[in-house]
């Protein structure tokens, strides 16, 4: 198996959830529960990242006030067209989280200043599962118009347990079956995409 | 002298000629490459999606008693899913846009890609979900100005 898959977001990386991870061949994954900002255990690089999730401009720009000194990846969830484009252009800003809560304002407006500033679209799975159909269903014609303006699209866990953990071998399949995309980008959109991210952040894997 | 400035003035006339001629060729050359490239051979292989378009669904019941609203939708929906499928579902999100229960004809909004399937799920719900009604398509159309257009001038004789 290829040992090269990155997990932008895991909430808790426990004893188990890392076992499993290094099991599926994960090289790197992203929490907010770690101790040093790079750090690596069993093999696996843990790098200290951020989900914010904020309502206005104001308080995202006091979130995000020296936050790149103690967090490397930083990724917004917007609950507000405000927020939504103000984290779009940000530097400080390595993703902009796609959940159930903020489909309304992830227009096309957005997309062209996600793909002005080369910005990716995460997507939480654990959130996705939870969302009634209608939403999934919003996501999907999201996902097609960002797909469209070819903004990357990455899946990430967000797992606090060992039955949220991403199989590199079957998500690919389970999302390119719910999305209709091909099972080829999403397999390079949990291995490629998140490393280029890494790596632009001073991150070496 | 003279001789000389026109040897020189023919020399360069035919080497101006000659170049040009080499420009040509190589222009030529490099437009076969580009066409080569242009071939379905060095197509990428992660293809962009195409846009998601609507289609609106103009259909009727025929039946003896009433049907509400959020029941016609839910008879749809639940269609759906048994016959194609939560995935299909998503993709297709069908939304019941419009519905008089006096005319008991309404429209259903869909993704482009599902709009056949559509009405395979109609048939479906005809058979082992309504016992008692069937669900007939009558137009499919691009707008919904149009949609409703059709809803209530097609044949409304053949109800009421």
């Amino acid at each position: 198996m290829i040992n090269d898959f990155i997990d932008l977001f895991v909430e808790d990386p426990n004893d188990k959830v890392l076992r499993l991870l290094k099991h599926f061949g994960y090289r790197a994954i992203v929490t907010d529960k770690a101790r040093d900002k790079i750090q690596r255990v069993n093999g696996i690089v843990i790098v200290k990242g951020l989900l914010l999730s904020s309502k206005d401009e104001k308080s995202l720009r006091a979130r995000l006030k020296g936050v790149k000194e103690e967090y490397s990846i930083v990724l917004i969830e917007p609950l507000s067209t405000a927020a939504a484009r103000f984290a779009a252009h940000d530097s400080r800003v390595d993703g902009i989280a796609l959940t159930c809560r903020n489909t309304l304002y992830m227009d096309p407006g957005q997309a062209g200043m996600m793909k002005q500033y080369s910005k990716p679209l995460i997507l939480p799975l654990k959130d996705l599962i939870k969302c009634p159909y209608r939403i999934v269903s919003r996501i999907f014609r999201r996902i097609i118009l960002f797909r469209s303006k070819d903004i990357n699209v990455i899946p990430v866990s967000r797992s606090s347990e060992t039955g949220d953990v991403m199989n590199p071998t079957t998500t690919p399949l389970f999302l390119s079956y719910l999305f209709g995309l091909n099972k080829g980008y999403w397999l390079y959109s949990i291995s490629n995409a998140p490393r280029e991210i890494l790596v632009k952040n001073g991150v070496k894997i | 002298m003279n001789n000389i400035i026109y040897a020189a003035v023919l020399l360069s006339i035919s080497l101006s000629i000659i170049s040009l001629i080499i420009v040509l060729q190589m222009y030529l050359q490099t437009r076969k490459i580009f066409r080569l490239f242009k071939t379905k051979r060095f197509k990428p292989i992660i293809k962009k999606p195409l846009k998601i378009r609507k289609r609106y669904i103009v259909f009727m019941i025929l039946s003896s008693r009433e049907f509400r609203r959020e029941e016609v939708a839910n008879i749809i929906s639940k269609g759906f899913k048994e016959f194609l499928g939560i995935n299909s579902l998503i993709q297709a999100d069908p939304y019941l846009i419009y519905y008089d229960p006096r005319l008991k004809r309404g429209i259903i909004r869909i993704a482009h890609i599902y709009k056949d399937q559509t009405l395979a799920v109609f048939d479906y719900v005809n058979r082992y979900i309504l016992k008692d009604a069937v669900i007939i398509p009558l137009k499919t159309t691009g707008t919904i100005k149009k949609a409703r257009k059709i809803m209530y001038k097609h044949r409304v004789e053949l109800q009421l």
